[in-house]
Order: structure tokens, then C-alpha cells, then sequence
């Protein structure tokens, strides 16, 4: 006879068990497993199977401690599908800002909570610089190969804002974006020195088939050389989906050198915190990773813009790109804030337009001079663009030609338009990439799917490339800066 | 301003599977989102003039859940992006409710379950975190009692540990 207790536990809907057995931790959940068979099948179906798919690190021991344990765990350590490695960076310029306001309108209380943050911050901080050592990435190395159906390796970036901050905080102020991107960087070649190690065996090596991932262009060149291209190319060649985020090298304007007498322009334009990209000649590693991955189907890659600082150099990086490489099975390509010109992107589209069926530029500015006619140069890609067979579906947005936003407006009223563009009956879209004016309407985004790329792409020659930086058009200039970013800043808890 | 004020404090009753009746404030009652949801739906006048049956949970439980409400009544509203919740994932419990969960066991699987037919989120967590909180740390201890029954592993076992055994095991 079932006693009560079994009976008891047994009336718990399954959700419920498990619910509770995801606050447990692996060994506890095991013991919990052992004590019966109902129990043990009941947190082992599919729902409860995929708490495990998706685990996050921030490469804390703790944290590490527990991955390990799962992927050890012959019964969960199949279920891991994908690891999110986390850069978590902390406040310091908001602690800094309460240390200094000391005595002047903060409680006692606000001051201690303000030290111990401070203090935290610190030992935090000491452990990630200790964190770069052999050990933590011979353990991320070992849960790498254990986690073998491990898919998608994934970095992000968490803040941890400070007190009197709210914790729903969900993007870190810009002043921070130097700390951040110097901790991407490291995380990436740690995560990365450890996809190496665990491709040790040549016969069946480690795939990973998604791999996202942040860090300044010149970390990523380093890390080439540091970790020597054959070992680099052995992982990467089982790249399928490869998603990168690159900045130009960014330094806070207060640890630029002094200005000078010719920088007399910064020491008004720029405060302090104000981060300012750095022309860096060392961005060549992006496409020498880029060109390690031969059997890539979906390409994302983009650049992430400050709005102060010189990186016309960086159109360098798509003309290594379309001069060098061609992936043989490119389906899906998103291009974003990056900087070309107008030939290396024709050349890009090109060498791919056997394959690319989906397509999204944005935020991508032509580097080209305008031509003598005065015409933008989107004239010549947009016409190939069209005439590329296998397109299914394109996605322009924020274009740029010679830092002008361009007019993508096609010709007609808003009855054409909402017929062309179904998308436009929603009142808060269309405002969000358009301005009506006394002519028509200034539009920032258009999209297409097969069949509007059959109808062919017509847009108002007369306006394409309409200044549109007036007035209500900040948002875009805005969504450049900020929404370039494959970066996804979270509250920061790791489990 | 003033009318919202009115609606929180409009009085509610509810009914448990008993027949007897419980008033509550409706902010309360819409702590949980069955009862708020069915609010939304019916209007305001028929609540106004109705009791709402809540025909799976007794009496007991019911003022216990009622208690949980009325002490949690200006809590934000139960967030939807469950992945960011950071407490969730976490064991730690309040304070407060650490000492409302100290009941026996047989309530606290009731208030679990009443929690989750009512759909109180934050309420389910703090009943599923304590049954956790429980296991944590205990071994799967050899049950001197075999049990007959189907689901009992092959091993032996053992069921349950000492926690549940003491409490159920007649």
C-alpha cells in the first residue's frame, strides 16, 4: 500500500516537483532522485531536461564548480546545449561618484552601503584579473568536452549596477563601455584558449556549431598569435553560425594623453567618462578568424560605434574581407555598423549571391565621396542587391552615405505604402522609422520578403539619401550608437 | 486617482470548497491572477454583488493564502519575464515568510497547491523554495519500512527521507 507520504508528494502536478527540484543543487537534486522511481522519472522529461539546456557562467569558481558537476553528470550533461559565458562588470564610476558626495547629502547609512560596494567591487575585481591564470580555463576546457552536446557558446556582458541603483538597471551607462569591452576581451580568449584545449582528440574533434561573441578588434588579433592559427582553425572550422561584435580599441577621454595644442577641440567636447574610439592599426585578426571558417552558413558581424572618435580606418577590415574570403554555403549574412566602401561591399555581395537567401544591413555607412552627380552611393548596391536569385528576405536599415542617414521612402501615399509595407498599419512602427514631411514621408527601414524583392526594390530617387539627421531623426542617430551591439546586458545572476 | 483607490479596497468575497466565506480587500484577492483575471472578465458589478467560489481549497488554507496576500499587498506586480527574476533562482526566503511557511507538512503541500490553482507566482516560489531549502543536505536514507508501493525504486528503497517519512509514514 502507497502510504501517505508518497501519495502526498505524488499529488504535486509534476511543474510543481519540478520547480522544486531546479532549486536544488545537482547533488541534492540527486539524493532527491535516488528516493523514488515516480520522483526520478518525474525530473527527467523533457520540460524539466531543458532547465539544463541553456547554463550561464560568469567564471567565478562557484560557478564553475557547478557546471562541472552537471557536466559530469551522466544523466544531465547531455541536456546542455548552450553555455553562456558572462563578463560581469561592475559599477565602479557610480561608487566612486557616492565616495566623493560623502558628508555632502548622504545618510550614514548610504555611505557604509556605498564602502562595502566598494570593497565587493574590489575583491571582485582582484579575482577577474586572477581569473586569466591556466586553472580556470583548464576547467572550462574540461566541462567543454565533457557538455558534448554542448551547440551554442555564447558571450555576453552583464553589469552589476551599484547601490542606490536600480537593479532592473539593463544597460550599462556609456562611461562604462571601456571596462566592459577590456573584460569581453578577456573573456573571450579565455573561453576561447578553452574551445581549444577541449579539441583534443583529431579524429572526433569538439564541434561547436554556434559561437557569439564580443571584444575589441585588437584583443582578437592578439589572441590569434597568442593561441597560433592551426589550433585556432581546428575549432573553428565547425563553425556553422558565427555572430561577432568588434569595437574599434575605446579608451575613456580621461585616459587619453593630455591634449595637445591640436587637440585644443577635446578639452571642451569631451568629459572625462566620455569613451572615444582609438584608430588602431590592429584589427587584422578579424577577418584572419573570419577566414578559418569555411563551412559558415550564417554571418553576423558588427561593429560597435561611439560617436566621438576616428575609425575611418575600419573600412580596412570589409576590404580584407571581400578581397580574401568566401564562404562556399553563406545563407544567412547580417552586416551591422560597419563602415565599407562601396566596391568591397559590392565585391562581398558578390562572391556570396549564389547563396545568401536572407540579408540585413544596418546601420552600414558607404565610406565612398558622394559621386560628382551628387547621387548616393546606394544607387549601385541597391540594384544588385535586387538582382541577387536567392534572396528571400532583406532588411535595410539606418544606412548611411557620407554620415547621412539615407532616405529609403519608396514613392506614393499612405495607402500605397501600407499596401507595399503591411508592417505600416502599426501606427508605433511606423513612427519609429519614419517622419512625415511636406513631401511624403522620411523612412530609416524597409523590408522585404520574396515577394517584394520580386516587385523589385523602388525607392524615391530624388530623395534617397535626404539628410534625415533633423530634428525627430535623433532616435536613429541614437540607435546607432546603442543598437549596433550584439550585447545583451542582464541582471547578472548565474546559476 | 480616487476611483482606483475605491477599486482596491472594494471588498470581495470569496468562498472556499467548505461554504464558508472569506472578505478580502480586491487588491488582495488579485494577488491572485485567477481571481484577477476573472474580475477582468465578469466586470466589476458582478464581484460587487457575488461571492467567487474557489471550489479546490479549504477553509484553512485559503485564510492562510489570504494571509500571505494581505501581508504582500503593495508588492509589485508578478514580473512576466520569469528569466530575469533574479530571486527566483535563488533560495533565500524573507524573513517574514520563512516563519509563514512554518506549518505542517500537509498545509504546506496544500498551500502549494492552492498557490499554483490560483495562480500566485510569488507565493508557489516561496512554497517550492521551502520544500527545497528541506531536501538540501539530506541523503537518501535506507526506510526501515519497505513500501509495497509501484513507485518504489528497486533498490530498496526508500522513499523519502526522514523529513517526509516522520510526518507521513503512519
Amino acid at each position: 500500500m502507497a502510504t501517505d507520504t508518497e501519495s502526498k508528494l505524488h499529488e504535486l502536478p509534476t511543474e510543481i516537483i519540478e520547480q522544486i527540484a531546479r532549486s536544488l543543487s545537482l547533488a541534492d537534486l540527486t539524493n532527491f532522485r535516488l528516493t523514488c522511481r515516480d520522483v526520478a522519472s518525474r525530473t527527467n522529461g523533457p520540460t524539466f531536461r531543458s532547465y539544463f539546456e541553456t547554463r550561464t557562467t560568469d567564471l567565478s569558481a562557484a560557478s564553475l564548480d557547478r557546471l562541472a558537476a552537471i557536466s559530469t553528470s551522466a544523466n544531465f550533461k547531455s541536456s546542455i546545449k548552450k553555455l553562456t559565458v558572462l563578463a560581469t562588470i561592475y559599477d565602479n564610476v557610480n561608487a566612486e561618484t557616492i565616495k566623493s558626495r560623502a558628508g555632502e547629502d548622504l545618510g550614514p547609512e548610504e555611505i557604509s552601503a556605498a564602502a562595502s560596494w566598494i570593497q565587493k567591487m574590489q575583491r571582485e575585481q582582484e579575482k577577474q584579473s586572477a581569473d586569466g591564470n591556466a586553472a580556470v580555463i583548464d576547467q572550462l576546457a574540461v566541462i567543454l568536452k565533457n557538455a558534448d552536446r554542448l551547440e551554442t557558446v555564447d558571450l555576453s556582458a552583464a553589469f552589476i549596477p551599484g547601490p542606490n541603483q536600480s537593479m532592473a538597471a539593463s544597460s550599462a551607462p556609456y562611461e562604462a563601455l571601456p571596462s566592459v569591452w577590456r573584460r569581453l576581451s578577456q573573456v573571450l580568449s579565455i573561453a576561447t584558449a578553452a574551445m581549444t584545449q577541449s579539441n583534443v582528440r583529431p579524429t572526433t574533434p569538439r564541434i561547436y556549431p554556434k559561437w557569439c561573441c564580443g571584444a575589441e578588434a585588437r584583443s582578437i588579433t592578439r589572441l590569434m598569435s597568442a593561441l597560433g592559427t592551426d589550433k585556432l582553425a581546428a575549432v573553428a572550422a565547425s563553425v556553422r553560425s558565427f555572430a561577432l561584435t568588434f569595437t574599434p580599441t575605446i579608451m575613456s577621454a580621461g585616459e587619453m594623453a593630455p591634449p595637445s595644442a591640436f587637440d585644443d577641440l577635446r578639452s571642451w567636447r569631451y568629459t572625462d567618462g566620455d569613451p572615444i574610439a582609438m584608430l588602431d592599426d590592429n584589427f587584422e585578426g578579424v577577418p584572419a578568424l573570419l577566414q578559418l571558417m569555411p563551412q559558415l552558413k550564417s554571418l553576423d558581424l558588427a561593429m560597435y560605434n561611439t560617436l566621438e572618435g576616428d575609425t575611418l580606418e575600419y573600412d580596412r577590415i570589409m576590404t580584407d574581407i571581400a578581397r580574401h574570403i568566401h564562404f562556399p554555403d553563406l545563407q544567412q549574412c547580417a552586416l551591422r555598423g560597419l563602415r565599407t566602401k562601396k566596391a568591397d561591399l559590392l565585391r562581398f555581395l558578390a562572391n556570396h549571391a549564389s547563396s545568401i537567401c536572407r540579408l540585413e544591413l544596418r546601420h552600414v555607412a558607404l565610406a565612398d565621396r558622394l559621386a560628382e552627380t551628387g547621387e548616393s552611393c546606394w544607387h549601385a548596391v541597391f540594384p544588385f542587391i535586387s538582382s541577387m536569385p536567392k534572396i528571400e528576405f532583406l532588411r535595410l536599415s539606418g544606412l548611411i552615405d557620407e554620415e547621412m542617414m539615407v532616405n529609403l521612402a519608396p514613392v506614393g501615399t499612405l495607402e500605397q505604402l501600407i499596401g507595399e509595407m503591411p508592417s505600416w498599419n502599426d501606427l508605433e512602427y511606423r513612427r519609429g522609422v519614419s517622419i512625415e514631411w511636406e513631401f511624403g514621408y522620411l523612412v530609416s527601414e524597409r523590408e522585404f520578403d520574396a515577394e517584394g524583392m520580386q516587385k523589385g526594390l523602388v525607392y524615391d530617387r530624388e530623395w534617397l539619401g535626404t539628410e534625415l539627421n533633423i530634428g525627430a531623426a535623433t532616435p536613429w542617430t541614437e540607435a546607432r550608437r546603442f543598437g549596433v551591439s550584439a550585447l545583451r546586458f542582464s541582471g547578472g545572476y548565474v546559476h | 486617482m480616487a476611483e482606483n483607490k475605491d477599486k482596491a479596497t472594494q471588498k470581495i468575497t470569496l468562498t472556499s470548497n467548505d461554504g464558508s466565506s472569506i472578505e478580502v480587500d480586491r487588491c488582495v484577492a488579485e494577488r491572485s491572477m485567477l481571481i484577477k483575471n476573472l474580475i477582468d472578465d465578469l466586470g466589476d458589478d458582478s464581484v460587487a454583488t457575488q461571492a467567487i467560489p474557489i471550489p479546490n481549497v479549504n477553509d484553512p488554507v485559503l485564510r492562510k493564502v489570504v494571509e500571505w496576500c494581505e501581508k504582500h499587498r503593495s508588492d509589485p506586480p508578478q514580473s512576466t519575464e520569469e528569466e530575469n527574476d533574479s530571486r527566483k533562482k535563488t533560495t533565500d526566503i524573507e524573513e517574514w515568510d520563512q516563519k509563514f511557511m512554518q506549518v505542517d507538512q500537509e498545509m504546506l503541500f496544500e498551500i502549494i497547491l492552492a498557490a499554483n490553482y490560483l495562480d500566485i507566482k510569488a507565493l508557489l516560489d516561496v512554497g517550492c523554495k521551502t520544500v527545497a531549502n528541506m531536501i538540501k543536505g539530506k541523503s537518501p536514507r535506507r526506510s526501515a519500512r519497505r513500501s509495497t508501493s509501484r513507485t518504489t525504486s528497486p533498490r530498496g528503497l526508500l522513499s523519502l527521507w526522514s523529513f517526509f517519512r516522520v510526518s507521513f509514514i503512519p
